[in-house]
């Protein structure tokens, strides 16, 4: 495998995490350019039993362990052990979400790690957290949407409280916050040459996720399941158009005024009741009926081109099947598709775009499939990049 | 404890981006020690007007999103704004923009061409839609780049109205995506010494954290599991006690506590029948839940949350009520995290905010923050920071 020239090149990561919260934050430093090794158990991390599987492994599995190298070693054993620790020496960051207690029991602990390279960067994921009454408690993403909040405010008006029916969203939400850890360890490691040990719990990355439904709730608001609208925007919800619902915002005052234009309504942005978005939160369910009468007049595709013409914002409701082949998407890379040990599979694009240091999408390995190259060798680096950097490999 | 001020002391970033997206990203820069200036136009921050529920003369929205930072009115589509904008860059270490791809038209300012005049200077540019292709300048919202993301499909009824998800996803997530963005260019920067500029498309990275899904649907051995089916179940409410919702799940390997909890609600009998042996898939999420699952539904109604997470827990499952933010925040464990930090001079209802959702352990910034700033309040601090004091101040 090639170095990357992306920005966390020559960074040396070991990811002993397991499922999805650990080893997506993995996948985004090896996507930034760092050589990143997933160290899993003979046994194999648990997500490997996720359905569906393509020629046979979990495609979760696949999909959370692209951009990483793949080490099996038994850490119950000491030759084995003492194999890590070597790698240790030679890591800039580690990271692990084993439930409290059990890096310690293999010998991964924070204080035996940091002894042996005291510019490491240990970071470590939970749940609920290393103490308080929910220690003991096993945490996966449909707990946490219902323990943190956030069914309180899906679905729809003066209904029950709803989860998102695609569990792993908190887990990929916690991952993006264990790379802001990281990454801030880095930056000040750089400063100071000292490593550090980085904590981040699902619970407080759920929270954040929903930091200003938090913010209305301890401002007096009242969050609550509202469909497609929300709280503290208006018009910023799904209309009927003649055939079907299109999202339809505006989120400032010309963009306010260009709607009640493209609608063929200048008096509403004339109108007392509806001038400021704050008057149209307050007068919301005045404003809305009118809104909808016009939008029930005209097809879809009518309003997003009237709509598109105003700069407003507005899209129809879509799914993957219908925008996987759409030129916007791909044009924009926000899909890759590359072959794999297990065939070809589409999986996300890079999230960013380094105009200097460009990250990368290398498909995920098999499991342990480089036990012998990284162990025997001592973690060797990654060969220099062909044609040097600057080369995305997508596609 | 505040240890030296925060792990990113010393960092100077410029934020010129309205709404929710790039000034989370400003925040966690803020949060952890970093100065963060908020360039305005003259009307400010279209988020300043997102609400009610206000905190003060701003939407609670606004003094959340923008609380340690200080405010300068710069108008960019003005030349002398333009002006302004290129005598301020060489103090900062990195930008922050988002604007609507009308407004970025009009200002004209091409930031390739401002890197590479500022060789040190990191850029982060966000636009919503995307950079290039047919949709490219069209202007988004949350909820649009939800729409175009597939994510509601998730909410609400098949076939039923749309429903969004209820919080940020989109905006929160890009902020989150801008600052590992732009801390990655940092960290390049201090081995190169060149900056960059590194582009965020809001829909294109809320599509990343849908990896999983991609990959699913790729060529499945066989159309099986909650990563293919989740979109045509029915509103996934857990389960309805007496006085609210909570989760039921024991994990694979532990059918024993799951049977031992059937003994105890009176369905005994579930254990030996065959149609129960895949018992898991009945209770948690899954294919099988809302058809086998119905079986457990008389039992829940007869309890209280409380009772019913107490028996599942003891049982050694896993059982949480579904929390409106009043009771988390109430919660034990919450006060046990500490998750809130304190911003003592904010108007009413803005004293307590969200903090920062990671630790350094033994570089914990401060935990008070000054509140949100008042538009324009701080341009005479940052021109002469900048060493322009000599400069008027733009009417605001």
């Amino acid at each position: 495998m090639r170095a990357t020239g992306g920005p966390l090149e020559g960074i040396k990561v070991l990811d002993a995490s397991a499922g999805a919260v650990g080893p997506w934050a993995g996948s985004l430093l090896g996507q930034l350019g760092a050589d990143v090794v997933k160290i899993e158990p003979p046994q194999g991390d648990f997500i490997r039993n996720i359905m569906p599987t393509q020629r046979g492994l979990s495609t979760t599995y696949i999909s959370m362990n692209y951009s990483k190298r793949s080490i099996l070693l038994d850490l119950k054993d000491a030759a084995e052990r003492a194999k890590a620790h070597g790698l240790i020496k030679k890591a800039d960051v580690f990271i692990e979400n084993f439930r409290p207690g059990v890096a310690e029991r293999l010998g991964l602990g924070h204080a035996e790690l940091s002894a042996l390279n005291p510019r490491l960067i240990y970071a470590s994921a939970s749940g609920f957290g290393w103490g308080g009454p929910m220690v003991k408690i096993g945490a996966t993403d449909p707990h946490i949407q219902a323990f943190s909040g956030a069914a309180s405010v899906n679905g729809m008006p003066g209904g029950l409280r709803q989860r998102m029916r695609w569990y792993g969203h908190f887990d990929v939400n916690t991952a993006l916050c264990i790379v802001q850890a990281i990454l801030t360890a880095l930056f000040e490691r750089a400063r100071t040459g000292r490593g550090r040990r980085v904590e981040i719990t699902m619970i407080e990355a759920a929270l954040a996720l929903q930091r200003l439904r938090i913010a209305e709730h301890l401002a007096g608001g009242r969050p609550a399941p509202m469909g497609s609208a929300t709280t503290y925007l208006v018009p910023d919800q799904a209309f009927p158009a003649q055939d079907g619902p299109i999202a339809v915002s505006a989120t400032s005052r010309r963009q306010w005024e260009r709607l009640c234009a493209a609608l063929g309504k200048p008096e509403l942005a004339e109108d007392a009741r509806f001038r400021t978005n704050p008057l149209r939160v307050r007068n919301r369910e005045a404003l809305i009926p009118i809104l909808e009468s016009v939008f029930r007049t005209r097809p879809a595709c009518h309003w997003l081109r009237v709509l598109a013409g105003a700069a407003v914002p507005a899209a129809e409701f879509t799914s993957f099947h219908h925008y996987r082949h759409h030129v916007h998407y791909l044009e924009n890379e926000m899909l890759a598709t590359f072959d794999t040990h297990w065939g070809r599979m589409t999986v996300a694009g890079i999230p960013w775009r380094f105009d200097k240091s460009p990250a990368s999408l290398r498909p995920a390995a098999a499991p342990g499939e480089h036990t012998e190259e990284i162990v025997a060798g001592d973690w060797p680096d990654l060969a220099p990049a062909a044609g040097g950097a600057g080369k995305r490999r997508v596609g | 404890m505040s240890a030296e001020g925060g792990p990113l002391k010393g960092l100077w970033i410029l934020e010129i981006a309205e709404g929710i997206a790039g000034p989370v990203c400003g925040l966690q820069f803020a949060d952890l020690g970093a100065a963060v200036f908020k360039l305005e136009p003259p009307a400010g921050d279209r988020a300043r007007e997102w609400g009610p529920p206000m905190v003060g003369d701003d939407a609670a929205i606004f003094a959340h999103l923008n609380r340690g930072k200080k405010s300068a009115v710069v108008d960019l589509r003005e030349a002398s704004g333009r002006d302004a904008l290129t005598a301020l860059l060489p103090r900062f270490d990195a930008v922050v923009v988002h604007m609507d791809p009308d407004e970025r038209e009009s200002c004209g300012i091409d930031w390739e061409a401002v890197s590479a005049r500022f060789p040190r200077l990191v850029v982060c540019e966000i636009a919503d839609v995307g950079f290039a292709g047919p949709l490219a300048d069209r202007a988004g919202s949350e909820l649009v780049v939800q729409a175009m993301s597939g994510f509601p499909r998730y909410v609400g009824e098949l076939n039923g109205p749309p429903c969004r998800v209820g919080y940020e996803i989109a905006s929160v997530a890009c902020g989150m995506h801008a600052y590992q963005g732009l801390l990655a260019a940092l960290l390049w920067r201090n081995r190169t010494g060149e900056g960059q500029v590194v582009r965020i498309c809001t829909l294109g990275q809320l599509l990343s954290l849908k990896t999983i899904l991609y990959a699913a649907h790729s060529a499945p051995d066989a159309w099986q599991g909650f990563h293919l089916n989740g979109p045509q179940w029915k509103p996934d409410i857990g389960w309805q006690t007496r006085d609210g919702q909570v989760t039921f799940d024991f994990r694979h390997g532990e059918r024993d506590g799951w049977a031992a909890f059937c003994a105890r609600v009176g369905l005994g009998h579930l254990p030996d029948d065959p149609q129960y042996r895949d018992w898991r898939s009945s209770i948690y999420i899954g294919d099988r839940k809302d058809d086998l699952g119905e079986v457990y539904r008389p039992v829940f109604a007869r309890m209280t949350c409380a009772e019913a997470s107490a028996l599942i827990n003891e049982l050694g499952g896993i059982s949480v009520k579904f929390h409106d933010y009043a009771e988390i925040l109430a919660h034990e464990q919450i006060r046990a995290l500490d998750p809130l930090d304190r911003v003592p001079d904010s108007p009413p209802g803005g004293e307590t905010q969200v903090g920062t959702p990671f630790a350094l352990v033994g570089a914990e910034p401060s935990r008070e923050h000054a509140p949100a700033p008042r538009l324009n309040a701080h341009r005479g601090e940052l021109f002469a920071a900048c060493g322009l004091a000599g400069l008027q101040p733009a009417s605001a």
